[in-house]
């Protein structure tokens, strides 16, 4: 990720998808909108992976799980692996040919 | 591949270890902002109400505050008095006089949204001083304890996360024990409670000291049920923490003279058995 060409955009998403993540719904909120929150990081994972998948890669996933593990109070290494795994999985249904020359 | 067991290896080190304590810190400092970002439209808007309302509430809760004012500073000046008395049996036992604790107020910036462990990230680090296995407690008990310290905001694990146990003492006849957190809210264990110890319900417990982590004599929790069965060794005991764990916005960090200076001797662990 090169902060220089555009890689604030992935950046900021990343950073957004983390709040997204911790925000806590206010008191009066009914318990069933929280079941329906989605796992915004995986999905921004995901996208970028698609999207860009030369400038999204399995280090910036695993970091960006490392920072998620420390969030999350989960010991380190597990979310990093499994953003690292994700995108391993992502990238060898989406770029066959990329893989297996 | 390099990357799996790297993180296995991470994952190995770190459940196993507290040696990654300082990659946690750091991580920690880096992440808080987003605590602090996520929190904002409440503090936001709390702050607005608190502008906006109206004359004659805040004349109600101005009278409200003198009358408890007025109260706290009658029992405050019983304590004075208490204290001094206290001071001077203790002298004529020969024992150690207890040096009031200092404390550092902090304000909840955030909760753990995990379902796993029962964290909070409060708003003082590194930089106010605050250590790892530091006792943290509210208006009503004790709260739980310090986990991670970032630059400006730390990590607390509450009294009821299943990691967690803190000695206690039945407040009215001084028996010991130990109050495990159940991973559930509003429920502690007590363990190893001999059938015939006399234990009912409604006692308070309060933090014995005995594990030189949390300060002596603050409130823990009440005991709400008493289960004997003859075939067992042990009877259940549960009990319901006094802080107001889901609901406090600001808790104190307890600063004692005795803790810290027990704190370099023994490894600061989660769970303090």
């Amino acid at each position: 990720m090169n902060p220089t060409r555009g890689g604030w955009v992935i950046l900021l998403t990343l950073v957004f998808a983390m709040l997204l993540a911790v925000v806590h719904l206010p008191a009066g909120a009914p318990v069933w909108l929280g079941w329906l929150r989605p796992s915004w990081l995986v999905l921004v994972v995901f996208y970028w992976v698609m999207a860009l998948p030369h400038r999204f890669g399995m280090i910036t996933a695993w970091i960006t799980g490392l920072l998620v593990d420390v969030l999350y109070a989960d010991p380190l290494g597990v979310n990093g692996f499994c953003l690292a795994a994700l995108t391993y999985v992502t990238w060898s249904e989406n770029h066959p040919r990329e893989l297996r020359p | 591949m390099a990357l799996a067991i790297v993180s296995i290896l991470l994952l190995a080190v770190d459940v196993n270890s507290r040696l990654l304590q300082p990659l946690r810190s750091t991580l920690a400092t880096v992440v808080s902002p987003i605590f602090i970002i996520a929190e904002s439209p409440y503090r936001v808007s709390r702050q607005a109400s608190a502008t906006l309302s109206t004359r004659d509430s805040l004349i109600e809760e101005n009278a409200k505050l003198v009358r408890r004012n007025l109260e706290l500073s009658q029992i405050a000046q019983q304590f004075v008095a208490l204290r001094e008395e206290n001071a001077r049996l203790r002298q004529l036992l020969g024992s150690r006089q207890r040096l009031g604790a200092k404390v550092l107020v902090a304000e909840l910036i955030g909760v753990i949204p995990s379902p796993n462990t029962f964290q909070v990230e409060i708003d003082k680090g590194a930089d106010a001083g605050v250590f790892v296995g530091q006792a943290v407690i509210d208006a009503d008990g004790l709260f739980g304890q310090v986990v991670e310290v970032a630059q400006f905001s730390s990590r607390v694990m509450l009294v009821i996360d299943a990691a967690h146990a803190v000695p206690v003492q039945v407040n009215r006849n001084d028996f010991r024990s130990i109050a495990a957190g159940t991973g559930r809210a509003d429920r502690l264990e007590l363990e190893y409670v001999p059938i015939t110890a006399d234990i009912r319900v409604g006692d308070l417990l309060v933090s014995s000291g005995l594990g030189g982590h949390f300060p002596r004599g603050y409130p823990v929790a009440e005991v709400s049920s008493v289960v004997v069965e003859p075939t067992m060794t042990y009877a259940q005991v549960s009990a319901r923490p006094l802080a107001a764990l889901d609901r406090s916005r600001h808790v104190l960090v307890v600063f004692d003279s005795d803790v810290k200076a027990s704190e370099s001797a023994e490894a600061p662990a989660g769970a303090p058995q």
